[in-house]
């Protein structure tokens, strides 16, 4: 029911981070990453970072990668970013 | 900002030791604990932290099961607490403020914008006049005063605004571009008629004031009255009972044909650079201007240039200080002569500014055509132009001769 009502709102133009809270994920040149509706932080390496959303986990990986702040509704990476993966 | 208000409150680099850092961070999240700059080193896990931070978050590392280490202490109250023997240096410090503020209360600057027939040499001797300079107290200087008085001693400025901006005077102001003889025209108050001030075909005609004697498409010659100063009263049976006298004012323009001739010498002076230099460093400190440089030698010329800066911290914020270079090339000065390509270039470039003159005054340009033709020792410039513009001339009213005055008389 709450999934058909949010599709619903969805489709109305309001926004899916919004009405399903979905992962918002915004690169800013390739080495600067701002990642909204995150949940927790799952592993934080030098060369990895993973992070678990509602529905999914992202992981980004790259070269001296570090968290320049997080907060609970956004977090910035920043470093060499090579690639990023949902899973 | 953020960096502003850690650097404010002071801040610590931490080193979190042991296993899964991650389940500590996620915490610290929960509990709205601040931790910026998370990187993972072989060394193991840094991050930044507020004082408040690390309190709050003792309880959280023993459930995390981690250790954490200072590693170094950031920020004004650190610095503040490790300075705080060195009383001289805060002193000095303090002063070095207290300078700055009281300096803020000059005038160090000023600058004028829109001026081109007053050079900024002539401003700033006037308002030297009027006890304005460099060093004066901001809270003495009316800028309305100011405004007033530039308007009142420069007829020609039309419009002038001065404000005090940081430490800087800025005076901008509007010059009447017009000719002298026009603004004056407008000031007459004595019947007048215009006549035509060159020949042309009329081709736009705005009457104001006084009896239009041309239509547009008209052809008129230079000198024909083009508005009468009169305007006749007529009765009911539309005759004309008597004439009263006015000013007449119209815009007139006119399409215009002119020759354009004018003549220079195609010998000129010409440098021939030696490649000796000479540099220095100019300094001013308030009023007073230093120079150190190498004098020149005797029976040489040199070309000198300065380049100066003022010293400022913010745009606004002027300080009394200037410094620069000076660059002094030698040269050997000959004469020579144009060769038909320059004198060409220099015609043009001379006729251009012509042009430019002309369209200052508000004249269009419909075409124009020019010609350099050297004759010997001198070039001539032949152009011809075709303007529209305005032509209208004041001109007084002649008094009705004693022959008309007798023959209206007779009728």
């Amino acid at each position: 029911m709450f999934r058909k009502m949010a599709e619903f709102l969805a489709s109305c133009g309001v926004p899916k981070d919004v009405v399903l809270g979905e992962l918002l994920v915004s690169f800013v040149g390739r080495h600067c990453l701002v990642i909204e509706n995150y949940r927790t932080l799952l592993l934080c390496e030098e060369n990895e970072i993973r992070v678990q959303a509602k529905n999914c986990r992202l992981i980004v990986r790259g070269k001296r990668l570090g968290i320049v702040y997080y907060d609970k509704e956004q977090m910035k990476i920043c470093g060499a970013i090579q690639s990023t993966e949902f899973e | 900002m953020r960096w502003l208000i850690h650097m404010w409150q002071g801040y610590l680099w931490v080193q979190v030791f042991g296993e899964a850092p991650e389940r500590f961070f996620n915490l610290c999240r929960m509990q709205e604990i601040e931790l910026w700059n998370l990187r993972r080193g072989e060394e193991g896990c840094f991050c930044c932290m507020t004082v408040e931070g690390l309190k709050r978050s003792k309880y959280l590392l023993r459930k995390a099961g981690l250790r954490l280490r200072i590693c170094r202490k950031a920020g004004l109250p650190f610095f503040l607490y490790r300075n705080r023997k060195r009383k001289l240096s805060a002193f000095a410090l303090l002063l070095f403020a207290g300078l700055l503020a009281g300096m803020t209360l000059f005038i160090w600057d000023i600058s004028f914008e829109g001026n081109h027939r007053y050079t900024d040499e002539m401003l700033l001797d006037y308002l030297r006049e009027q006890k304005i300079d460099f060093g004066k107290i901001k809270y003495r200087i009316s800028c309305e005063e100011l405004e007033e008085r530039l308007r009142l001693d420069f007829p020609d400025i039309t419009w002038v605004s001065a404000r005090v901006e940081g430490t800087r005077l800025v005076v901008q102001l509007r010059e009447n571009r017009l000719l002298g003889e026009k603004a004056e025209e407008k000031e007459r108050e004595l019947p007048c008629d215009l006549v035509a001030e060159k020949a042309g075909v009329i081709v736009k005609m705005q009457v104001r004031s006084g009896l239009p004697k041309v239509k547009v498409g008209e052809t008129v010659e230079e000198g024909q009255l083009l508005v009468e100063g009169r305007v006749p009263i007529v009765n009911d049976a539309k005759e004309e009972v008597r004439e009263q006298e006015v000013v007449a004012d119209a815009e007139i323009f006119a399409r215009c044909e002119s020759q354009y001739e004018e003549s220079f010498s195609l010998l000129h002076e010409e440098r021939s650079w030696t490649g000796r230099e000479r540099r220095g460093i100019y300094l001013r400190l308030f009023r007073k201007a230093f120079v150190w440089m190498l004098p020149k030698p005797q029976n040489s010329d040199w070309e000198v240039t300065t380049q100066l800066q003022s010293l400022c911290i913010w745009e606004r914020f002027v300080l009394p200080v200037s410094f620069g270079t000076i660059r002094a090339r030698e040269y050997i000065p000959y004469e020579t002569w144009y060769s038909e390509e320059e004198a060409e270039a220099v015609g043009r470039e001379k006729f251009s500014e012509f042009l430019s003159k002309f369209t200052q005054k508000g004249v269009q340009i419909l075409e124009n055509d020019v010609k350099v033709v050297s004759n010997g020792s001198e070039g001539t410039i032949l152009g011809r132009l075709s303007t529209v513009e305005q032509i209208a001339l004041a001109k007084e009213r002649q008094e009705p001769s004693a022959e008309e005055t007798e023959e209206d008389g007779g009728e």
